[in-house]
């Protein structure tokens, strides 16, 4: 057994499908030697010209049926944009420069065919990183990736493909990047066990929204299992047990099953009832989506409207800044599954825990202080301008979609989106996060110019508390119920109200039953949850009367009672309502 | 032979798919096709030299297309690299 980060909730049992890049040995010319990577491979050994022509030619013949099924999927799974890229990518792989290229170095340089490939390629990915436009620099990357896949296939004769995995597979990886889960056919998914990663991993996230289990943070686990064995991922404990035997996997498989059955009741019931307290005042209970397919999931759950659509895990599927119709397309999907509730997309947010690829962000002493959000929006305004227009092209289209801007922390921040939005034209709603101390303190200047807000937990807490939550040595001291914490809620809410200004929450704390209790006291109007938590939400608002929650916000306010059992005391055992008759 | 210099009008240059959508426009053609920027001419039927050349809306090339179809082939091409100029 062994033990990991739990991630994401339930036990799945299947075979192992190992995700990882396969290194192919490179070696100059002359006699083999050891793969660089230890794993045993051999350099293959030269024989003549004819013979490594051959393996080429047979290596992008591989390639090619690879790349057709690609295409396919992803223009089934993602769309028909990125399929044509991948499109692309065939058309250079099957042309006559790489071939020229190769047979070059083949013929005159005794080279075998795995090195002139990957050479031809490193040597035209520098031409790109040569060029003026950040676009073109950024094709450096595709055209090594491309330069992999062609000798992964002239060397082993295939290409491990994430998206021909059977059905049932546990998905093992060293880490799961948003690139290859997006490639990834995820009815397929029993499990995922990562050795790197955490709870908000990319493919911590996507697993829970998907209600597949997940653990993360196994050390050493791709070395350990064997693809095709059988493994138990439990995702509510923390582990991985490769000693399995043929009588659990029945016990487990039965296990799955009534699982799943009790999702669907759950589902169901979270379906029929609104979000309600005791006394029948209505919640407004919305969902935190990263696209269209959660939020019809959010949508089949009865939450009422997305509070926080995070753009940026929609720029994650693209290997390239998707451009206004992609961007739109996008977001109008997300607007069609939940009409006739309003979509807020948060404007990308990407940098300190959020990397995008492509996106190229300098290395950073202190990320989270660095330049994320909107500051790195406004560094590269382009990318600003045409994420507005993409959201304003669905609001011309009648869609109820608004924008919020991360990170703000003054008013120039948001008056630099109303412009851009006044040049194109656009009428668009226009919300911020609350996220920063400065926002928080200047609250009645921001909101005076703002169309709502919306508080993001996460980072609030962690700056407000100077804590860096993903650092075990002070994680401890991150606190949500913390005096400071409940103070700044309580006076973002009165500040905004005084103006008739709409303030939701979409952080943690309104994913989780106790501190959305606290939430609702201190008078926020919508909590945005996460997907899966919607129905656990709605089931634990239904036992709380709201007089309860007039004493409950005395509690938090008082800054010497313990906020967070006063919220808990509120909550019932018992069982749930999709358990019982 | 036919050609014509003409400014990128199209929103994303010649990025991936616009590059490959012009490829697969010039192999419809008998006409041997060029693309020139500045100093450097490429053949029109290679991807990756088009991408090479790195163009981006607004700069100014030149299609030169010599053959049997060579009008229709420039036509088709101008449309791409200008949508709606209806030339």
């Amino acid at each position: 057994m062994m033990r990991g980060i739990p991630s994401s909730p339930g036990i799945g049992v299947g075979h192992v499908f190992i995700l990882h890049e396969r290194e192919v040995p490179l070696g100059r010319t002359g006699p083999s030697s050891p793969a660089p990577d230890g794993s045993g491979g051999q350099v293959h050994i030269r024989r003549s010209a004819e013979s490594e022509l051959e393996r080429f030619h047979r290596g992008v013949a591989v390639t090619g049926v690879y790349y057709q099924s690609l295409i396919e999927r992803v223009r089934r799974n993602i769309g028909a944009d990125e399929a044509e890229i991948f499109e692309g990518h065939l058309e250079i792989i099957t042309g006559d420069d790489i071939a020229e290229a190769v047979e070059e170095a083949i013929m005159n340089r005794e080279a075998i065919a795995e090195r002139a490939v990957v050479d031809f390629a490193e040597e035209t990915a520098r031409d790109f990183e040569q060029l003026e436009s950040e676009y073109f620099r950024q094709r450096a990357g595709d055209i090594r990736d491309i330069g992999r896949r062609l000798a992964e296939a002239i060397y082993f004769g295939s290409i491990t493909d994430p998206g021909a995995l059977p059905e049932g597979s546990i998905v093992i990886a060293e880490e799961l990047t948003p690139s290859a889960t997006a490639r990834l056919e995820i009815r397929h998914v029993a499990a995922i066990a990562t050795e790197k990663g955490g709870r908000t991993s990319h493919a911590a996230i996507l697993a829970r929204s998907l209600s597949i289990p997940c653990v993360t943070g196994v050390e050493g686990l791709v070395s350990a299992v064997r693809s095709g064995q059988l493994l138990v991922v439990d995702g509510d404990a923390g582990f991985v047990e490769t000693d399995v035997r043929r009588e659990d996997v029945q016990e487990i498989t039965e296990r799955m099953r009534l699982n799943r059955k009790g999702l669907e009741r759950r589902a169901e019931w979270s379906r029929r009832n609104p979000a309600t307290l005791a006394d029948g005042t209505p919640v407004h209970l919305a969902a935190n989506v990263g696209g269209g397919e959660e939020a019809r999931l959010a949508a089949s759950l009865g939450a009422r409207g997305v509070g926080l659509l995070r753009s940026e895990f929609l720029f994650m599927r693209y290997s390239d800044f998707p451009g206004v119709d992609q961007q739109a397309g996008d977001y109008r999907q997300a607007c069609i599954a939940m009409a006739p509730e309003r979509v807020i997309v948060r404007l990308l947010d990407c940098g300190a825990d959020k990397p995008l690829p492509y996106a190229r962000q300098a290395r950073e002493d202190n990320p989270f202080l660095g330049e994320r959000g909107i500051r790195y929006l406004m560094a590269r305004e382009e990318q600003l301008r045409n994420q507005l227009r993409a959201v304003a092209r669905v609001a011309a289209e009648g869609h109820a979609i608004a924008a919020m801007i991360p990170m703000v922390i003054s008013l120039e921040e948001i008056e630099r989106v109303r412009e851009i939005l006044q040049e194109e034209g656009a009428e668009v709603p226009v919300g911020i996060m609350v996220e920063t101390p400065s926002s928080v303190l200047t609250i009645q200047t921001l909101a005076a110019h703002s169309d709502f807000v919306s508080i993001g937990t996460n980072d609030l807490v962690q700056y407000l508390l100077a804590v860096d939550r993903g650092n075990p040595r002070v994680a401890g001291l991150y606190r949500e119920f913390h005096p400071a914490v409940m103070t700044a809620i309580d006076q973002v809410v009165r500040t905004s109200h005084e103006r008739g200004i709409h303030v939701g929450v979409c952080g943690d704390m309104a994913s989780h039953s106790v501190s959305a209790l606290a939430l609702l006291a201190l008078g926020v109007d919508e909590l945005s949850a996460s997907v899966s938590a919607i129905p656990d939400i709605k089931a634990a608002l239904g036992h709380v009367a709201p007089e309860q929650l007039v004493d409950l916000r005395a509690a938090l306010l008082s800054g010497e009672s313990d906020g967070r059992a006063a919220a808990s005391a509120l909550l019932t055992d018992g069982p749930l309502p999709w358990e019982v008759g | 032979m036919r050609e014509s210099t003409l400014e990128v009008l199209n929103e994303e240059g010649l990025h991936t798919r616009p590059a490959h959508e012009f490829v697969k426009s010039v192999k419809q053609f008998e006409s041997t096709v060029t693309l020139q920027k500045g100093d450097t001419e490429v053949p029109g039927k290679s991807l990756l030299k088009i991408m090479k050349l790195g163009v981006v809306t607004g700069d100014t090339i030149t299609l030169r297309c010599d053959g049997p179809d060579e009008d229709a082939a420039l036509a088709a091409l101008v449309q791409l690299i200008q949508p709606g100029s209806g030339t």
